[in-house]
């Protein structure tokens, strides 16, 4: 996904990243901090929301695809 | 536990929802609002859908979007998301088992008391995996700006946390010498 490592305003050569750098004390307790919270459970209300939003996207192309005589769609 | 989504982009907002919420939780130190905007941005991030670009990175659009609400909320408030003992208080009661080590206490407060500008950027170049670049269209403003924030960020959180000054500060080939250019400048 990170394709782009490399700043195009920066005068080329590998951008080394200082924060992460092993013995930077600062950007591992940054880390440590951010992936405690990346760990927890996404909360139903969450899950709950994509669902319903995904549900009502459905029922409404399935809507439309009926109404304009397109008939059945791929899946569910 | 739920089973495989159908809908790509649902599955794709789903795996970037972990990362979302403790950038958004990371940035206003304050869980329940953090929720809040992971929610607004969830729903406007569905409601945009035609505009996101498959192929490219959903979590760098949906921190965009993010940030956003929460910019235009602080100024809607008309005052800064700051550090204070209510927010603290509450960020420990409701996740008593990850912030409950006094390392983790103290560096949330230390990253409360950053400025907001300097704290996104060590948040989405230090932990959320965003490359310069990224952060720098994040952002919006140039990659040198992040790179000073970053730095920054980085010597204030040394200051707070009292970390001995041995060779933390790592050279860094590219950033320190356009941070020393900004300071003379």
């Amino acid at each position: 996904m990170k394709s782009n490592k490399n700043g195009k305003a920066s005068s080329g050569g590998g951008i080394k990243d200082g924060i992460s750098s092993e013995n930077d004390a600062v950007g591992q307790r940054l880390r440590d901090f951010f992936s405690a919270i990346e760990d927890e459970d996404i909360p139903d209300r969450f899950l709950d929301l994509l669902n319903k939003l995904d549900a009502a996207e459905s029922a409404s192309r399935q809507l439309a695809d009926t109404s304009t005589g397109r008939g059945a769609k791929d899946g569910r | 536990m739920a089973d495989e989504p159908a809908n790509p982009f649902k599955r794709e907002m789903l795996a970037a929802l972990p990362r979302l919420r403790a950038f958004a939780i990371s940035l206003c130190g304050n869980a329940s609002q953090a929720d809040d905007l992971v929610q607004d941005t969830v729903l406007k991030a569905w409601s945009h859908q035609d505009q996101f670009e498959p192929g490219t990175n959903m979590i760098a659009w949906l921190i965009t979007i993010l940030r956003n609400q929460f910019y235009s909320l602080m100024r809607k408030a008309g005052r800064e998301v700051q550090d204070s003992d209510g927010i603290f208080t509450e960020a420990m009661a409701t996740h008593p088992a990850q912030y409950g080590s006094m390392d983790m206490l103290d560096f949330r407060r230390a990253l409360n008391q950053l400025p907001p500008d300097q704290r996104e950027a060590i948040i989405l170049i230090g932990a959320s995996g965003m490359s310069y670049d990224e952060a720098a269209g994040i952002c919006n403003c140039a990659v040198g700006t992040i790179k000073s924030r970053v730095n920054r960020a980085r010597a204030k959180l040394h200051e707070l946390l009292g970390i001995a000054d041995s060779n933390d500060y790592g050279p860094d080939a590219v950033s320190s010498p356009l941070v020393k250019r900004a300071f003379v400048a």
